[in-house]
């Protein structure tokens, strides 16, 4: 056999392979692009065990390219809900149902309600979407107070999609004290994997909107929901754990209203023990912040008058923070703050002794000592120092 | 047309600095810290990946050194001259079978992999042959050339890693990293073995050095180049502890690839970094997956000489494919690899071994 | 040895020249024979002037003859014809016609270029090469005037590669001028030229030109070795020597460049370069040249260096869309869409939408239209050439999507693809990209990214494996020359440049001595 012919072979075995190539083709204009899934329990509560999964499909001529101008009022998106017992098989139902086959990578946001969540759905719920190779790790997750779907349909404002202005919102606002940092599913993986309490963001639907505050507190053991958090126990989850970056502190000078803007918060927790009857856990507060706004006449130049109003700011930041500390420990009785997780990194020993028993049973997280201290630098006081006498 | 001086089959030490770590990085990194992390606590896997490194480079080092005692002289005629000649080819009919059955595994784990990421509906069989094709057309050109071709895909390789680290680092979390130094010993052996394995690509510095024109740093190259790659081990074992924690990065099957799917560039230009990741990576897993092949056809030359180049390689190739496609699931692929690393080492560290002990009682015997 | 030498060439052993029409080969004695000969032999073409005239009391007989159009008329009555009469009546002429020839040839014309001819094969390749030709009667020898004098282009700018900054001249098709185009570059004692004859019946001089001292003896040997092999009727174009001399003639990538600028072939000497100019042609062949070669203009050394630099890397960044573009459209759009930001490849599902045909077929469709366009604008001439652009890339871009057979963001890559591959300075190299680009295209279409990057890593293959004139193609960026890479990518100032490519392995390493920077 000489060289000839041994190119002739190669020839004919790539002639072979791109003739009856082409097994994964599927032109763009033929997927149909999924945005947002959301999950609720189907309405007829005798289907038990079964989940019904609404997606948001794009439809593309609905955005419509910017030279065609506005689309005639077709909607650029359209749900699909459908019921069944695997989200797998409910997707490929819809894919059935909706002419284009599900295409998941672009997802953006899954929703699923508040009854979902408070059964042990939830966990198996999502294992399609940390297990699927098209799914990204980056996906938000997100609860809604009773139907998942219904956000889906709200006024989507200056976005086009209902799912895009959700997730702008999702990411403009974690920044606030009221509301907590959207949860990735990536994220979501790595706690149910510790067994570890979490927080899923929720989402309200308010008529034709939305809100985004408050959160779902989740317990780490069986990853049900055991409660929600509402915005004040959120500004004291936020400065505990030190992930807001903006919000406002309202305090009382002289009965005159005083609203002081955070503008760094950070935090830093410390875990002592020696058994695991006496963990106790001292969390410091850092707040950076500046007068934003007054009620009060009185000149802001005074370094005894700030001082006072950091001295009341600081104890308005520690009551918000032991608000949240004796909800986590009594109410929902759920290791939300990371004092498990500290425990774990740093006293590994006692760690193996209370991981049984940390946040269930005997609960040791309950019983644990958590005190707060907060320190406030205010930084200026504005451009003026007075706006009126 | 061997006219010009450097227009021949030789290459130059600075292309084994380059070529070693090209070889060695691979498929294993993709799955490398489910590998350091689901033994071991916190990043303790990465203290076992530091010694597995260091060890590695140890062995480089005297692998290189061994076949520099021997310049210009391919592996057979060295190895006859310390060992009977039985034996000798024996040893090189044991590195045939290791270059061909590393060829046979790299083909069989990209097809799984690009199935996995970049395909759905297209049979692994066909992704796999279309890969095989490519590497026994690199095969079949000069070995200069192969050389050549790791100094073009290294750059590659590092730049996309680099890439993956900078755009991951927003995920890192120092907290992550911790608790340290809690793993018992026990459990830090299956991390070291599994580093060590994943950083199986020293044996074709046996065979290459005798192509070296001047072959006495050698060594010395060699083993830099090795602690390249354990430098990029490392870093990507912090940066996919760090980012997913000890508990998820055990967890993934490819945390590596997992990891570039988290990159998330601003801008959003690319929204699907590991795709990028990934046909990049082909290139890595093609510089390995030449070698050996190359590696497997050389030492085959070595015994058979009759037989031309291109003949061995036609002849070999049906088997290579027929080898990738007997695993029917992912744990036989991984025990395939496990059982490679396993062949490999145990036989270049007998070599090494023996070739000293030989080499020292022979000169012994002339005083 | 491999696959790699698929593409080589076998040496060719130069066959036996055929004898061409022999006719009496020595001149005989007899002025009217040897005229006669000669006129059959060239079939009493009414180009051949012969000029028939008696000198001095003798009378000898004598006659001119040269091919109207080839020489310049003016010499020949002024030098020749007017010196001779003048001095037959002024002074005696020997009486003995050789001792009449070799007079003539000493004292008597003032032509600077003579020599004497003896076979009918010298002179008439001399005649038909642009000599005059004086038979003296009873000589069997003939002196030959060379007096080229034909019609030649004027020195211009080169059409090909118009730089903004830079000499303006050109080479053009008589050899004569461009060795001497070549020579006031270069000053250099060592310059060598070297003059090959090819071509069976054209017989063209081809000269080889370097620099001695500077280029690898081997390259002048090897070049030496394979320009003797040549055998063909006629070399029309540097082209076919080009075709017949390189390392692989299966390969896209041009491994001799060919360049229409002087300061091009002289700085390319410099770097330890052999240039082969071949006479009808201003295109010069340079040899041997390297992937990074191809992406090097000029005018980057004329323009400072961070501008020079600046270009390159947006050569490069063309380079990239010009072969990847069309082929990374096709694979996102039809493998995998979520690589494309997701607002963009909503609307690229929208505009394609009605778009009957798959992503491939459609930038087929734009890219076989591209090319067509691209070739018809270049034979039509120049003011209709304009139209043709603006009819093919404006109207036919637009109704076809208007119609509906291709998607507005198609015509956009198809634009830009076909702007990027003007960007590349060499022409040869354009053309092999847009070869490559289909390649990559059918790749894409059938297996998507993952076929892309297969054959990115052959064509990486093959160029590892390809050799211009023995020299790596891949250098030096494998085997590296860390040195090299100051002019490769990067074009670093030209203090910094001390050294001559290494990757040529000159003789001379230095190209100045650093302690004067």
């Amino acid at each position: 056999m000489n060289r000839q012919t041994y190119c002739y072979v190669l020839m004919g075995l790539l002639m072979i392979l791109l003739l009856t190539g082409c097994w994964d083709r599927v032109e763009i204009e033929d997927r149909g692009f999924v945005v947002g899934a959301a999950l609720d329990l189907p309405e007829d509560s005798a289907q038990s065990k079964k989940v019904k999964l609404t997606n948001q499909f794009v439809v593309p001529s609905g955005i419509g390219a910017p030279s065609q101008g506005s689309s005639g009022g077709q909607p650029a998106h359209a749900n699909v809900a459908a019921t069944g017992k695997s989200l797998l098989a409910i997707e490929r139902e819809m894919g059935a149902m909706t002419s284009r086959s599900p295409y998941l990578p672009n997802m953006k946001l899954i929703s699923l309600s508040s009854e979902l969540a408070k059964t042990d759905m939830f966990e198996s719920v999502l294992d399609l979407f940390i297990r699927d190779h098209e799914m990204r790790r980056g996906v938000k997750v997100a609860i809604t107070e009773g139907n998942a779907a219904g956000i889906f349909n709200i006024d989507a404002k200056n976005a086009k999609l209902p799912v895009n202005h959700i997730e702008s919102v999702m990411n403009n606002h974690f920044k606030y004290l009221g509301n907590i940092r959207p949860l990735r599913v990536g994220g979501l993986h790595e706690y149910l994997l510790k067994k570890e309490s979490f927080l899923v963001p929720k989402i309200t639907k308010q008529g034709n909107d939305m809100t985004y505050q408050g959160a779902g507190v989740f317990h780490g053991y069986n990853n049900r929901m055991t409660g929600v958090m509402n915005v004040k126990a959120t500004k004291g989850y936020n400065l505990l754990t030190g992930q807001a970056h903006s919000g406002t502190i309202k305090i009382k000078m002289d009965d005159s209203p005083v609203t002081l803007e955070l503008m760094e918060v950070t935090s830093s927790m410390k875990v002592r023990s020696q058994a695991q009857s006496a963990i106790k856990a001292s969390i410091q507060t850092d707040v950076e912040s500046r007068v934003a706004e007054t009620f009060a006449s009185q000149s802001l130049q005074n370094e005894k008058r700030l001082q006072t109003m950091g001295k009341k700011a600081e104890k308005k930041m520690e009551k918000l923070m032991k608000t949240t500390i004796k909800k986590a420990q009594n109410e929902w009785k759920a290791d939300i703050l990371g004092v498990g997780r500290k425990l774990h990194k740093y006293h590994y020993d006692v760690w193996q002794t209370v991981k049984k028993d940390w946040d269930r049973g005997q609960n040791y997280f309950s019983e644990a000592d958590i005190d707060v201290a907060s320190d406030i630098t205010i930084k200026t006081t504005g451009v003026t120092d007075q706006s009126k006498k | 047309m061997k006219t010009f001086e450097y227009a021949d089959d030789q290459i130059s030490d600075k292309e084994i600095m380059i070529a070693t770590p090209s070889v060695v990085i691979g498929v294993s990194v993709l799955s490398l810290p489910r590998t350091l992390t689901s033994p071991t606590n916190g990043m303790d896997g990465v203290i076992a990946l530091g010694v597995a490194g260091l060890f590695v480079i140890a062995l480089t080092w005297l692998v290189a050194k061994l076949a520099v005692q021997f310049p210009h002289e391919n592996f057979y005629s060295y190895a006859s001259s310390l060992i009977p000649k039985p034996a000798a080819s024996m040893f090189t009919m044991l590195f045939a079978v290791y270059g061909l059955l590393t060829t046979a595994y790299e083909t069989r784990v990209i097809a799984d992999v690009a199935e996995q990421y970049l395909f759905t509906r297209t049979p692994f069989g066909v992704i796999a042959l279309t890969f095989l094709l490519v590497v026994i057309y690199a095969v079949s050109g000069s070995r200069a050339g192969l050389f050549r071709l790791h100094m073009m895909f290294f750059p590659f390789i590092v730049l996309i890693i680099l890439t993956l680290v900078l755009f991951t680092s927003g995920l890192f979390d120092p907290d992550n990293l911790f608790p340290v130094l809690t793993t018992g010993a026990g459990n830090q052996w299956p991390a070291f073995i599994g580093s060590t394995f994943s950083f199986m690509g020293f044996a074709p510095l046996l065979f290459y050095t005798s192509l070296v024109k001047k072959p006495r740093n050698v060594p010395k190259k060699a083993a830099i180049g090795m602690s390249i790659a354990v430098t990029l081990y490392m870093v990507i074992a912090v940066m996919s502890i760090g980012a997913f924690g000890n508990l998820t990065a055990g967890n993934l099957q490819y945390p590596t690839v997992e990891l570039a799917k988290d990159v998330e560039i601003p801008g959003g230009f690319f929204e699907r970094f590991e795709t990028v990741f990934f046909v990049i990576w082909i290139m890595t897993i093609f510089n390995t997956t030449i070698m050996f092949l190359d590696m497997a056809v050389f030492a085959m030359n070595q015994l058979f000489t009759k037989i031309s180049k291109m003949q061995l390689i036609f002849i070999c190739s049906p088997f290579i494919y027929m080898a990738g496609m007997i695993p029917k699931n992912n744990e036989d692929v991984d025990a395939l690899g496990t059982f490679i690393s396993m062949y490999g080492f145990t036989v270049v560290i007998l070599i090494v071994a023996l070739f000293f002990i030989a080499r020292k009682w022979k000169r012994g015997k002339k005083q | 040895m491999g696959l790699g030498s698929l593409f080589k060439r076998k040496d060719k052993q130069p066959s036996k020249q055929e004898p061409t029409i022999e006719f009496d080969a020595e001149l005989k004695a007899n002025l009217d024979q040897n005229l006669e000969t000669l006129e059959i032999m060239l079939e009493k073409p009414n180009d051949l002037v012969i000029r028939p005239f008696s000198l001095g009391s003798q009378d000898h007989r004598c006659a001119v003859v040269y091919i109207d159009g080839l020489v310049d008329k003016q010499e020949i009555n002024n030098n020749i014809l007017k010196n001779l009469q003048y001095y037959a009546e002024e002074q005696e002429l020997p009486t003995n016609s050789h001792a009449l020839l070799d007079e003539i040839e000493s004292d008597l014309v003032s032509i600077g270029d003579v020599s004497k001819g003896k076979t009918l094969d010298e002179l008439s390749f001399a005649l038909l090469y642009g000599s005059a030709i004086l038979y003296v009667d009873g000589v069997d020898q003939a002196l030959m005037f060379d007096l080229k004098g034909w019609e030649m282009r004027a020195i211009e700018e080169p059409v090909t590669e118009s730089l903004i900054r830079g000499p303006r001249e050109g080479f053009i098709e008589n050899l004569r001028t461009n060795m001497i185009l070549i020579r006031r570059h270069i000053r250099d004692p060592n310059l060598r030229f070297k003059t090959y004859q090819i071509g069976r019946r054209s017989k063209k001089n081809l000269v080889v030109t370097y620099i001695e001292g500077v280029i690898h003896p081997d390259i002048v040997k090897e070049v030496n070795r394979r320009l003797k092999t040549i055998d063909l009727d006629d070399a029309p174009e540097s082209g076919y020597v080009e075709e017949w001399i390189e390392d692989s003639f299966l390969s896209p990538f041009p491994q001799l460049a060919n360049t229409e600028r002087p300061d091009r072939v002289a700085t390319s000497l410099l770097q330890g370069k052999i240039a082969i100019m071949l006479d009808g042609t201003p295109f010069v062949l340079v040899a041997p040249v390297t992937l990074g070669n191809m992406l090097q203009s000029p005018e980057d050394y004329y323009e400072r260096w961070l501008i020079g630099t600046f270009l390159r890397f947006l050569r490069y960044g063309g380079a990239f869309l010009a072969m990847f573009l069309p082929s990374l459209y096709i694979a996102l759009v039809s493998y995998n869409p979520g690589l494309i930001p997701a607002k963009l490849a909503f609307s690229i599902a929208a505009t394609r939408e009605g778009v009957p045909f798959p992503a491939a077929i459609e930038a087929f469709i734009m890219a076989f239209t591209m090319e067509l366009l691209r070739e018809a604008g270049a034979r039509l001439p120049k003011t209709i050439g304009q139209t043709i652009g603006i009819v093919g890339g404006l109207v036919i871009g637009d109704a076809a999507v208007q119609a509906g057979i291709v998607s507005p963001i198609m015509v956009i890559v198809v634009a830009v693809t076909a702007i990027a591959s003007f960007a590349i300075p060499s022409y040869s190299a354009t053309i092999s990209f847009r070869l490559i680009r289909f390649g990559f295209m059918l790749a894409a279409s059938f297996l998507g990214l993952y076929g892309v990057i297969l054959v990115y890593i052959m064509i990486n293959i093959h160029i590892v494996n390809l050799k211009s004139i023995g020299v790596p193609y891949s250098s030096p960026f494998a085997p590296s020359f860390f040195h090299d890479w100051k002019d490769l990518v990067l074009r670093t100032p030209v203090t910094m440049r001390t050294r001559r490519p290494a990757y040529m392995q000159t003789v001379d390493k230095k190209s100045r001595n650093k302690e004067k920077s």
